[in-house]
């Protein structure tokens, strides 16, 4: 069961979206030289769409994920379009399960988002195999899901406790209050 | 009533969203596909988003390129002594090279003195910085803030201190994008030295692109300096792109020069190559000024 939000807070909600997941873009873009090199940058954008599908679902409409998806797709050089929609699929398939999550532990929360940063990577993957197009060593693919469910621990911790952002789930008892 | 209003509404909306979101999926599909194609409309639909974006990406990357270089200001600092130590008899090593060097160069003056030798083709450059890095493990490439407007071309090297970096694959009027040697779509006709085998670079996703079409390994060993050819006009002969690392059962290796862990700054080549005569119909002469050429004297 959902609890309607005011349209103004969902308009203000779909903002935050627009604006963390511009944000994450450019991190995500951001040269960081060894470090870089090293560690492959994590997955923002999926951590961001992921933590805020699993608590203001209705503020997280998939073509605003599409949008953003594609938009890392230009800019970052990969495959256009294949990114975009591996993305929508695995933050679907969260928001499918967004209700039963809350009502559980947050490990189940951790657990489901590693999933479906895998889930995220075997489809692109899928989708370069079967255009016969080359795809990455396997060691840098393990690095780019290691690097995004660590990353979802900070997305995590920054907008749960820095932030305060909560569900808009009703059983979830981070929000118990009746928005409308 | 009001709520019945309320209801249709947020139906309504629902359905919105969702035939958005299933048209956006398709764009989706149709871009993919063009991509895999290879359809020059996507880079460009690359380059003006990167175009738009350049603003944002830079005031972005300035403060974390900032936070990171403190970090590694940090960590230099702690290891100063071992630097000080090895940027001592990276001097020393210098210093000999140095005094090679203008020896070779005087020597090269006297030989293009005596035999009146061409002069290579003009090279330019331009430099840039680089702003932003594909960040993923589906792409090889960076952005650079430089475009069309300074001059940027298509297919141009980039290249840094050290050497060739990789190609321009997309100009906009204020970014460009440079596909590095590392991605599976670059290709670079190169020649090993000093057998003077032609063979073809071929990124491969790893640190180590493979020379591919290298007709045999006789003469190719590791440590050979590996540079570009200048076939097909597009790169400049002699750039320097690395050395053979290592010669397995797959075929040979190399290890770029180009330091691509401190990737800040990029010269991108503007090469105009010298006119060629391919065929005699492509000399002119007028009839009435043709006078015979001065025949040369034959050695004593």
């Amino acid at each position: 069961m959902v609890a309607r939000a005011p349209s103004y807070l969902k308009w203000l909600n779909s903002l935050v979206l627009i604006g963390f997941a511009w944000l994450a873009i450019l991190i995500e873009l951001t040269p960081l030289n060894e470090e870089a090199k090293t560690m492959l940058a994590p997955d923002l954008l999926f951590c961001v769409a992921a933590f805020l599908v699993l608590r203001r679902p209705s503020a997280t409409p998939a073509f605003l994920i599409v949008i953003f998806g594609l938009a890392r797709d230009l800019l970052g050089g990969g495959p256009v379009g294949l990114g975009a929609l591996a993305l929508v699929a695995a933050i679907e398939c969260l928001r499918a399960l967004g209700e039963f999550l809350s009502r559980r532990n947050v490990f189940f929360e951790f657990g489901a988002v590693a999933v479906f940063s895998l889930l995220l990577i075997v489809l692109q993957t899928l989708g370069l195999l079967i255009t016969f197009s080359h795809t990455p060593p396997l060691d840098q693919l393990a690095s780019r899901v290691f690097g995004t469910i660590l990353a979802y621990l900070l997305i995590y911790v920054f907008f749960r406790w820095v932030l305060r952002v909560r569900g808009e789930f009703a059983a979830d008892n981070r929000l118990p209050r009746k928005a409308a | 009533m009001a709520s019945d209003r309320g209801d249709i509404g947020t139906e309504f909306g629902k359905l919105i969203r969702r035939a958005l979101a299933v048209a956006m999926v398709i764009v989706c599909i149709m871009l993919f596909a063009l991509w895999r194609a290879d359809n020059p409309r996507i880079e460009r639909m690359r380059m003006a988003l990167a175009d738009w974006a350049v603003p944002s990406i830079e005031l972005t990357s300035k403060p974390l390129a900032s936070g990171a270089d403190m970090v590694k200001d940090f960590e230099n600092f702690t290891r100063v002594y071992e630097q000080n130590k090895s940027l001592r008899q990276e001097i020393q090593r210098l210093r000999s090279w140095r005094e090679a060097a203008q020896q070779l160069e005087r020597e090269n003056a006297q030989l293009r003195a005596l035999n009146n030798l061409k002069l290579s083709d003009r090279v330019g450059y331009i430099a840039g910085e680089v702003i932003a890095d594909s960040g993923s493990p589906f792409a090889q490439s960076v952005l650079i803030n430089i475009g069309s407007l300074d001059g940027v071309r298509d297919g141009a090297a980039a290249v840094d201190g050290e050497g060739l970096v990789g190609r321009i694959v997309g100009v906009g009027e204020r970014a460009a994008r440079v596909l590095l040697l590392t991605d599976f779509n670059s290709r670079v006709p190169v020649k090993v030295l000093p057998s003077g085998r032609r063979a073809t670079l071929s990124g491969q996703s790893a640190d180590a692109p493979r020379l591919s079409f290298l007709d045999t390994m006789t003469g190719v060993a590791p440590g050979d300096r590996v540079t570009t050819t200048g076939d097909g006009g597009v790169f400049p002969p002699d750039l320097l792109v690395g050395n053979v690392a290592v010669i397995g059962d797959s075929g040979a290796r190399i290890q770029i020069r180009a330091d691509y862990e401190r990737l800040e700054f990029l010269r991108v080549l503007r090469y105009r190559p010298s006119t060629e005569i391919d065929t005699p119909g492509g000399l002119v002469i007028p009839n009435e000024n043709v006078t015979a050429a001065p025949q040369a004297e034959p050695a004593e």
